[in-house]
């Protein structure tokens, strides 16, 4: 027995602080849960990005490229050249901290290297050492460090703990986007082959196919039959969806997780119904069935082929103009990149509601339309035949997604869409909601199962806030528009505010849309009891 | 003066200090945000970490609702298990306070030759730990019961295009 | 640690016109050479800056959107013009809060719901507000110093001076600005060694700016309250400078001489560091440029043509058959002849 300590010896041992070393000096230690696993090499190979191998991050050898540092340092000298972001914002923070407790991932998970500052430091050190005269000579004492493999993992690391949401950036008084700096950061990571499986395999799915999971054009033909049988028995009406017409008014793009993945398939009949009731003239597409853009959480390039399919195909079938549906990250490459990369849209007409005449003077260049400004211009207009009570089942809150708050800024269109679909809504505290949204942790090609105990711990801010709701108002439903959103956030509700369901908006739309001629509706789109029929079913 | 009455009468300060050995498990710079930022919003983790020791510390006191103890932990444990603890690191903050208590009124007890109050007192402690690793397993659970439903949502209508589901629910008759 | 390396290298700077002026009287050095040759790098540095990022292209227009966006109908929503502009005045006017009342900072301390004490968010406020101090005051004390460089003195300097003095404190009077600056340098220093979430952050070239402007003001009031300098004889040096005829008059205090030399060093570091965020601030793109993608297209220069979508005939030369099999329509018809289909598969 004398072997053994004492028990209030033992006690006294415990000691959980870390050691109390300076960031560059504190390893990093990948454990499942906290890293997403690498791109399959068959992958890379299809989209032709350097590097192809088997590899896990858990391992002591990334394989990679021989002269590695020095493709790294090219990649960075000419990202510094074609990117003033990147180039000011290497030059100018303060270390303010301003920043630091702005990350919904270090709220979550209290790692001090997921302060936004320090993420930007992870290359700003790099940047000293081969950019600055001070950094080459004073070396660490400038805080700057020689790139070594340990730092590269590092990066690999953070900027994969990143959904380049931008709510530092907005705190930031230069304006510094931690979202820029990831991207960056990404890019040279690409360059050797270091890159995660859940964006590039969808990158390279809708390259080919139109859609993150590779959906051949038969199949996507088939799944909208199978939501037209839905409709009709829920509506008893019979609607056909064009596909790939020439000749009509409007493409519709939406997300394709919207086609396959519940609940967004909901609010993808919601469209449909949407589409029905107003009789507009409008087609889709299987060539870009897939609005999102999993080419922004990549690279510019990746970007740019991913967006162009949405304009060739708008040219290809003689639209007049486009219509975008709920999606975050698109909604970001469509305000600020999609014109610039694949425009001029000379061939389209400046957007005008064919039902109520309204010119969208704010998309008169590129041409396209958030549904959410489309709706809200119908229901103002009174084109629409609501019966808001079918909602009454629903107390719901309305989770801003951050690309459309914090790189658009569409916040009031979505909320008058709900308060007219449904007649409880309750907003989450301030410093939560519109442009100080809290991200679902899951953005930026971060969505994946494998990362699910770092999803929680970034998604906490915004499960606490939900909760808080749910105790105080009830509320039962979360309403997004983002297809990531729409997959995320249900463990997210799940785990911190059980009980609460996610859709879309347009799915409530359609809830409480009444089509002509349809039978009297006892179910909601979910197939489950509409409010007042719940003993009949 | 009863073992239970001297813990309520320094229930501020014990509070407090076990509030403090759990912040310090994590980084020395999370702490201090944790501990100053007051906004349950801005700082959920933090804010959790005090009202649990306050609230866990009262139920443990009166020792009777085991569903009220459970849900007092809830909260915590959950954000415990997804941080990057492992499992004993996670549930470790229950016997925090069993140290604390031995620290704090041990030498005192001792002398008054009453430490086995605190010995028996310290059983209520060690169920707690059994109850808060049900707590902790059954959140791990849940992360993988979540990966698997995520996966099944995303694929719904794959799978039924690839009529692998039989869709028992919806009535076959009629169609 | 970082704090100390900088403490002590500004401590040696101290040292060094010390020596030079007190033992070495190499005073033509320390009044005329280092300071002249200080602000040609200041200038050459501060332009060079300027110009390397202005010549960093500007690919994408990605403001980071503050408040609601330009509405299709304004009559329907209300635009924030201020957070989210969509014109150029509008951008100004944010960049001119950015600029002038720290907007960014300030949003820190916005209200909410919170439990615990308020004073839970008093120090985001007071780093907005201590910044602020810093910033005006520093800004105030530079322009007050005109006075020592123009012949006559220009009327804004002496309205400046007076109204900095207005409290009509001590002989001479003391300067507003003077115990303002004194405090914001005390706060952000003071949360730089005792906050850990910022300790962990800071590098020497956090401290070091921070020490060598505390040396340089501290020297300033020396001269000013306690060792009572010749002002004259210092404006006969410095018109000297100015006016290019630079000549060093007897009676100067050494005092001054250290105070002049940290000045030449915070010149010659100026460029190279990051207190250029005075100049980039202007330059951040995701701030200076309005949120109007949707409306006017914005030109990358470095677009590269070769970089585009994967054809649609591409596509639809891969999954031709599949289309017209469920009736989707399709540009070029399959090849006829189903017989003909049918061979190759025999074959």
């Amino acid at each position: 027995m004398s072997d053994f300590p004492r028990p209030d010896e033992l006690y006294k041992s415990i000691d959980y602080s870390p050691p109390a070393t300076g960031w560059m000096d504190t390893p990093i230690k990948f454990r499942p849960g906290n890293w997403c696993y690498p791109a399959k090499p068959d992958v890379l190979r299809y989209v032709h990005f350097p590097n192809p191998r088997e590899w896990s991050a858990e391992d002591k050898d990334w394989k990679l490229p021989e002269n590695w540092q020095d493709i790294i340092h090219q990649g960075f000298r000419e990202r510094l050249k074609k990117f003033r972001t990147f180039q000011v914002f290497m030059d100018i923070c303060v270390r303010c901290g301003a920043c630091a407790d702005k990350c919904h991932y270090f709220i979550g998970s209290g790692d001090p290297k997921n302060m936004p500052v320090l993420r930007a430091e992870l290359l700003r050190s790099i940047y000293r050492k081969d950019f600055t005269l001070a950094g080459k000579i004073l070396g660490k004492l400038n805080g700057a460090r020689v790139m070594t493999e340990d730092v590269l993992k590092e990066w690999f690391m953070y900027f994969y703990q990143c959904t380049e949401c931008r709510r530092c950036s907005l705190y930031c008084p230069y304006g510094i986007d931690t979202a820029e700096i990831t991207m960056m950061g990404r890019e040279l990571l690409h360059l050797v082959g270091c890159n995660i499986n859940w964006a590039m395999e969808p990158v390279a799915n809708c390259e080919r196919t139109g859609n993150h999971l590779g959906i051949q054009p038969h199949a996507m033909k088939d799944i909208v039959d199978f939501m037209c049988d839905d409709i009709e028995e829920i509506t008893g009406k019979r609607i056909t969806v064009p596909l790939n017409e020439k000749g009509h008014e409007v493409l519709f793009t939406t997300p394709s997780g919207d086609f396959f993945a519940d609940p967004g398939t909901y609010t993808f009949m919601g469209y449909l119904m949407l589409f029905e009731a107003i009789g507009l003239d409008y087609t889709m597409s299987t060539y870009n069935s897939e609005g999102g853009n999993f080419g922004l959480f990549t690279s510019h390039d990746a970007m740019k082929i991913l967006n162009g399919k949405i304009y060739n195909e708008a040219k290809r079938l003689g639209v007049k103009w486009i219509l975008g549906g709920e999606c975050g990250h698109m909604w970001r490459v469509l305000n600020q990149y999609m014109d610039t990369m694949n425009g001029p849209a000379d061939f389209l007409e400046v957007p005008k509601s064919p039902l109520t005449g309204t010119v969208f003077h704010n998309a008169k260049s590129t041409k396209m339309v958030h549904i959410c400004e489309f709706t809200s211009d119908l229901i103002r207009h009174g084109k629409l035949k609501l019966d808001k009570s079918r909602n009454d089942n629903l107390r719901v809150t309305f989770h801003d997604s951050c690309n459309p708050a914090r790189a658009m800024g569409l916040l009031e269109e979505p909320r008058y869409v709900i308060k007219n679909v449904v007649n409880n809504f309750f907003d989450m505290p301030e410093n939560t909601i519109r442009e100080q949204t809290f991200c679902c942790a899951g953005g930026a090609g971060l969505g994946t199962d494998e990362f699910m105990d770092m999803r929680m711990r970034g998604g906490l801010p915004r499960g606490n806030a939900l909760r808080y709701v749910q105790e105080k108002h009830d509320v039962n439903t979360m309403a997004c528009i983002c297809a990531i959103d729409r997959a995320t956030l249900i463990p997210l509700a799940d785990y911190w505010a059980p009980g609460v369901q996610i859709t879309g908006i347009h799915e409530m739309v359609a809830n409480a849309l009444i089509l002509d001629g349809e039978k009297q509706r006892t179910m909601n789109l979910r197939q489950e009891p509409l409010p007042g029929f719940e003993e009949e079913e | 003066m009863s073992l239970e009455d001297k813990l309520a009468a320094r229930k501020t300060e014990l509070v407090g200090k076990w509030g403090d050995v759990i912040l310090a498990t994590y980084p020395a710079e999370t702490q201090k945000v944790w501990k100053r930022q007051r906004d349950r919003f801005a700082n959920p983790v933090g804010v959790t970490i005090l009202e649990t020791a306050q609230n866990l510390f009262d139920l443990l006191l009166c020792w009777q609702d085991a569903e009220a103890i459970a849900n007092c932990m809830e909260m915590l444990i959950k954000i415990r298990a997804v941080q990057q603890f492992s499992p004993s690191q996670a549930i470790s903050f229950v016997f925090l306070l069993k140290k604390l208590l031995r620290e704090e009124l041990g030498d005192e007890l001792r002398m008054e030759g009453a430490i086995e109050e605190l010995m028996s007192f310290e059983t209520r402690i060690d169920n707690l730990a059994l109850m808060a690793f049900d707590i902790y397993s059954k959140s791990r659970e849940q992360v993988y019961e979540m990966r698997i439903k995520e996966i099944k949502l995303s694929h719904r209508m794959l799978m039924r295009k690839a009529d692998m589901i039989a869709d028992v629910a919806a009535p076959t008759a009629d169609k | 640690m970082n704090a100390l390396y900088s403490l002590v290298f500004v401590l040696t700077l101290v040292l060094i016109p010390l020596v030079g002026v007190g033992a070495a009287d190499l005073k033509t050095i320390f009044g005329v050479c280092i300071p002249s040759t200080a602000i040609i790098v200041f200038v050459a540095g501060f332009v060079y800056k300027i110009i390397k990022w202005s010549r960093s292209a500007v690919p994408f227009r990605i403001p980071t959107t503050g408040g609601q966006q330009r509405p299709y109908d304004p009559t329907m929503f209300k635009q924030n013009k201020w957070d989210n502009p969509s014109t150029g005045p509008q951008t100004v006017i944010r960049m001119l809060l950015e600029v002038l009342a720290f907007r960014s900072l300030f949003r820190n301390t916005k209200a909410s719901l919170h439990e615990g004490p308020v004073v839970a968010y008093a120090s985001a406020k007071w780093l907005w507000l201590f910044a602020l101090l810093f910033h005006y005051s520093f800004f105030i004390i530079v322009a007050r110093h005109l006075r020592l460089f123009m012949e006559p003195i220009p009327g804004f300097v002496n309205a400046l001076d007076f109204v900095d003095g207005i409290l009509q404190i001590g002989a001479p009077v003391v300067y507003q600005s003077d115990a303002i600056i004194i405090l914001g340098l005390g706060y952000l220093l003071g949360r730089r060694l005792w906050d850990a979430r910022i300790r962990y952050i800071s590098l020497v070239n956090d401290y070091f700016p921070l020490f060598l402007i505390i040396g340089i003001v501290l020297s300033g009031v020396y001269m000013r309250y306690f060792a009572k300098v010749d002002v004259m004889a210092i404006k006969e040096l410095t018109m000297g400078l100015v006016t290019f005829h630079p000549h060093v008059p007897a009676n100067i205090d050494i005092t001054f001489f250290i105070h002049l030399f940290l000045v030449s060093v915070l010149l010659l570091y100026f460029p190279f560091s990051k207190l250029m965020h005075l100049g980039g601030v202007f330059l951040s793109p995701t701030r200076n440029l309005p949120n109007d993608t949707r409306m006017n297209r914005h030109i990358n220069p470095w677009n590269d043509p070769k970089v585009h979508a994967r054809p649609y005939a591409d596509y639809e030369d891969e999954f031709r058959e599949k289309m017209v099999n469920v009736g989707i329509p399709v540009d070029k018809p399959l090849p006829s002849a189903p017989a003909g289909a049918e061979a190759p598969e025999k074959a």
